[in-house]
């Protein structure tokens, strides 16, 4: 039997998993090193804080976020109501926001000098008592992070919902059940998948969380790490945490697969009938209205709208060229990095499409590694990483570079740029995935047939038709990039800022009010991406019922 | 072309069974030929090994003078001289129906590609759907246009796989006798994939008829599938 070359995206895919992996090999040998005194007094006296906090925060935030998203988007998918199609996008708004952002305004809002207090203090001669409306607290990150994350699932769940067949809904209802009735016994089952994985980003995203717990000053495991390595300098602790943390993971990955069952994600088919919305009127309407008015407020106009007021007052001194230095900054790191995880998505997905073997599948999971990982645990391999390359590269610096520092690439923004391309590559990955797995395999199959090689049917039939995957993919890298902070904050190279870390430095200088247009650059360059990438998915979706 | 396939066997990954087992067939230049059977008999697989899309097959494939399968042989898709119409078509939908039916003609200069487009437009009876898109044509339409284009480059053989099963029972009758006579027009060798007997009665000269794998019975239409 005549054996084939693996030809290009086989070796490419090889390569990539291989550069994706390679890191992690430092950070599991240091842990075979022994213990130091500090590793032996975290142990004994710290690390039960950091698992409680850790999965307090977790927990509460989950069940807060699944609580919003999930009504919100039976709402959005089920019922009629007053500015429903303006909530139906507006809601994903948050998103926009930072959880750092939310949390830094308000902590000022809520503060003593803040507008809630200044205001109640006006009005009724009283103010809140901060030791029990206290936002820089438990509750109070549990609050911002809920409010920044609910996106996920709202997104996750109303999409699901909107696809899926009447029938179900049409069945309960002719069974006699009352609409809360149908949405627990039919919908809340039925989505349990999208729940499941809606609820799963949210988890990753908070184990993942810096901003929100070190402004507060509540001690999870990411703080943790940061501190053992800055304010300790005992990288070895912090390797060890960050192991701890990713078992966490592990347990959350396992766990998501088992509630997740082996029911597929989405149970329609092509002849569904669409669910068809339920008129609210009077007091049911207001209502509805008012709950979404209620989280958009919440989640996106009142933030803003304090931003912008500090914006006003602060601009003069603020928006100089050092703002557009750092949104240009910010923006092409995201491109770059954008570009990159696009191509090596590509390759992957495309090798996984053409050969769908046992090695394509494992490349597939390899790719989709990096998001599980929070940014404290990438940075950590990363820098462990760069530097070992530095060191083997040292003599071909000498020749190519006399004169240069030791750490060439641990020194350059290669370093941040590649971890950005190890954390996000998952997200790119499976934009492109899908759009590979809606054009199938009989295009490129007729294309080779008409006498077209394998560069050719790539870019006249394969790029074409993938176009809106990579605008998704694209978008959905850089607003990622662009919001992350962690990484940017240990990673960047000397001198280097992004509108992140700006925000970052002003409000742990207690500047609040400075940090607002930076911030709110940041929620503009990211509100017009999520509003791209709403449009391009629409699109897609009526091409899809074109075609 | 003829078309000769001798001791043709094929696993699919994982599998134990063979999805086609010791399959010989001889094709004379012009015939059409059904491949009959169930589905899960490996008819569409062996249509794909002809086409070159599945690669891991043991025996001997020639088209022509042409080894394209062999033990030390293994010609790309591209490079068989092969057109194909896939069940659903597989018209790319960026491109107007002009535009697909001159993508295979990649070698040719502009003016001889406007020729054939036209030609082949006329063939199919479509010269007014030119500027189309294949997702403003009727099925029996976006059939025609995938049948010209995979004729556009006068391939020495056509695969045709299950052509009528995206088609409406009504339509299929029609579509049927314009196919068949198209394929006259055309004079091509066509091995066309199905599994309903009377695709097999309008369109064949020859049928061969598998089951579970293995070819059974090959010969005259009425002989075979009695």
């Amino acid at each position: 039997m005549l054996k084939r070359k693996p030809g290009f995206y086989g070796f490419a895919s090889t390569i990539i998993a291989i550069l994706l992996i390679f890191p992690f090999g430092d950070l599991i040998l240091q842990l075979f090193e022994k213990p130091n005194e500090n590793w032996m007094e975290i142990k004994e006296f710290l690390l039960k804080d950091y698992i409680g906090n850790t999965l307090i925060l977790v927990f509460f935030t989950a069940i807060l976020a699944l609580i919003i998203g999930t009504t919100l988007a039976w709402l959005i998918s089920a019922y009629d109501f007053p500015l429903r199609k303006f909530f139906r996008w507006a809601l994903i708004l948050p998103l926009a926001i930072p959880s750092y952002i939310l949390a830094y305004t308000y902590a000022a809002m809520a503060s003593y000098t803040g507008v809630v207090q200044v205001t109640l203090r006006s009005l009724l001669g009283t103010g809140l008592d901060q030791r029990y409306f206290n936002i820089m607290s438990m509750p109070g990150a549990v609050f911002v992070l809920s409010l920044s994350l609910m996106p996920y699932i709202y997104m996750i769940l109303r999409a699901f919902m909107e696809g899926q067949s009447a029938s179900l809904i049409e069945c309960g209802r002719m069974l006699g059940k009352s609409h809360l009735g149908i949405f627990l016994k039919v919908v809340v089952p039925v989505s349990r998948a999208a729940l499941v994985a809606g609820t799963s980003l949210v988890v990753l995203e908070v184990l993942s969380d810096y901003g929100v717990a070190s402004y507060f000053g509540i001690q999870t495991f990411s703080t943790a790490i940061f501190r053992s390595w800055f304010s300790l300098g005992d990288i070895d602790s912090a390797i060890r945490l960050a192991a701890i943390l990713m078992v966490f993971v592990l347990v959350l990955l396992f766990l998501e697969k088992i509630l997740r069952g082996r029911r597929s994600y989405s149970m329609t088919n092509t002849k569904h009938c669409p669910l068809s919305r339920k008129k609210l009127r009077g007091p049911m309407a207001i209502l509805a209205t008012s709950y979404a008015s209620i989280i958009l407020l919440l989640g996106f106009l009142i933030p803003v709208g304090q931003l912008t007021y500090w914006a006003i007052l602060t601009y003069k001194d603020t928006l100089g060229v050092e703002a557009w230095v750092l949104s240009l900054n910010t923006l092409w790191v995201a491109v770059i990095s954008a570009i990159i995880i696009l191509v090596f998505g590509i390759i992957i997905a495309n090798y996984s499409r053409l050969k769908n073997n046992f090695l394509s599948k494992i490349y597939s999971k390899i790719s989709l590694l990096g998001y599980s990982i929070p940014g404290a645990v990438v940075a950590i391999t990363m820098i462990l990483f760069f530097i070992h390359l530095d060191r083997w590269l040292a003599p071909l610096y000498k020749i190519i570079l006399p004169g240069a520092p030791g750490l060439v690439l641990s020194m350059s923004l290669v370093l941040l740029i590649g971890a950005y391309v190890l954390r996000f590559l998952a997200v790119g990955f499976q934009s492109i995935d899908g759009g590979f797995e809606r054009i199938g395999r009989k295009y490129h199959d007729a294309s080779k047939m008409l006498g077209h090689g394998e560069v050719s049917t790539f870019f006249k039939i394969d790029l074409p038709m993938l176009k809106p995957a990579l605008l998704s993919g694209f978008t959905l890298v850089c607003i990622d990039v662009i919001k992350e902070l962690p990484l940017a904050l240990i990673l960047r190279p000397f001198n280097f800022n992004t509108l992140a870390t700006r925000v970052f430095d002003y409000a742990n200088d207690e500047r609040i009010p400075e940090a607002s247009v930076p911030s709110l650059l940041i929620v503009l360059i990211v509100a017009a991406g999520i509003l791209i990438l709403n449009k391009t998915l629409d699109k897609e979706k009526n091409n899809e019922h074109k075609n | 072309m003829n078309i000769k396939i001798e001791k043709l066997t094929f696993y699919y990954p994982g599998n134990k069974k063979p999805a086609l087992k010791d399959i010989n067939i001889e094709i004379e230049e012009g015939e059409i030929v059904s491949i009959f059977g169930e589905s899960g008999s490996g008819k569409s697989t062996l249509l794909r090994l002809i086409a070159g899309l599945e690669h891991k097959g043991s025996g001997v494939i020639e088209i022509g003078k042409n080894r394209v399968l062999g033990p030390n042989s293994f010609v790309l898709p591209e490079k068989r001289g092969v057109g194909m119409v896939f069940q659903d078509y597989a018209l790319f939908p960026n491109m107007k129906v002009e535009k697909n039916i001159a993508f295979g003609l990649s070698k040719m200069s502009i003016g001889e590609k406007k020729k054939r487009v036209k030609e082949m437009l006329e063939l199919v009876n479509l010269e007014p759907y030119a500027n189309k898109y294949p997702y403003e044509l009727s099925g029996g339409q976006q059939q025609r246009v995938a049948l010209a284009r995979a004729l556009a480059p006068a391939p020495g053989c056509l695969l045709l796989d299950e052509p009528f099963s995206n088609l409406d029972s009504d339509l299929q009758v029609k579509i049927r006798s314009e196919l068949k006579d198209i394929l006259l027009k055309a004079q091509v060798t066509t091995i066309f994939v199905t599994h309903d007997r009377e695709d097999v009665r309008a369109l064949a000269d020859r049928v061969a008829v598998l089951k579970e794998g293995s070819l059974v019975k090959m010969g005259k239409v009425e002989e075979a599938l009695s």
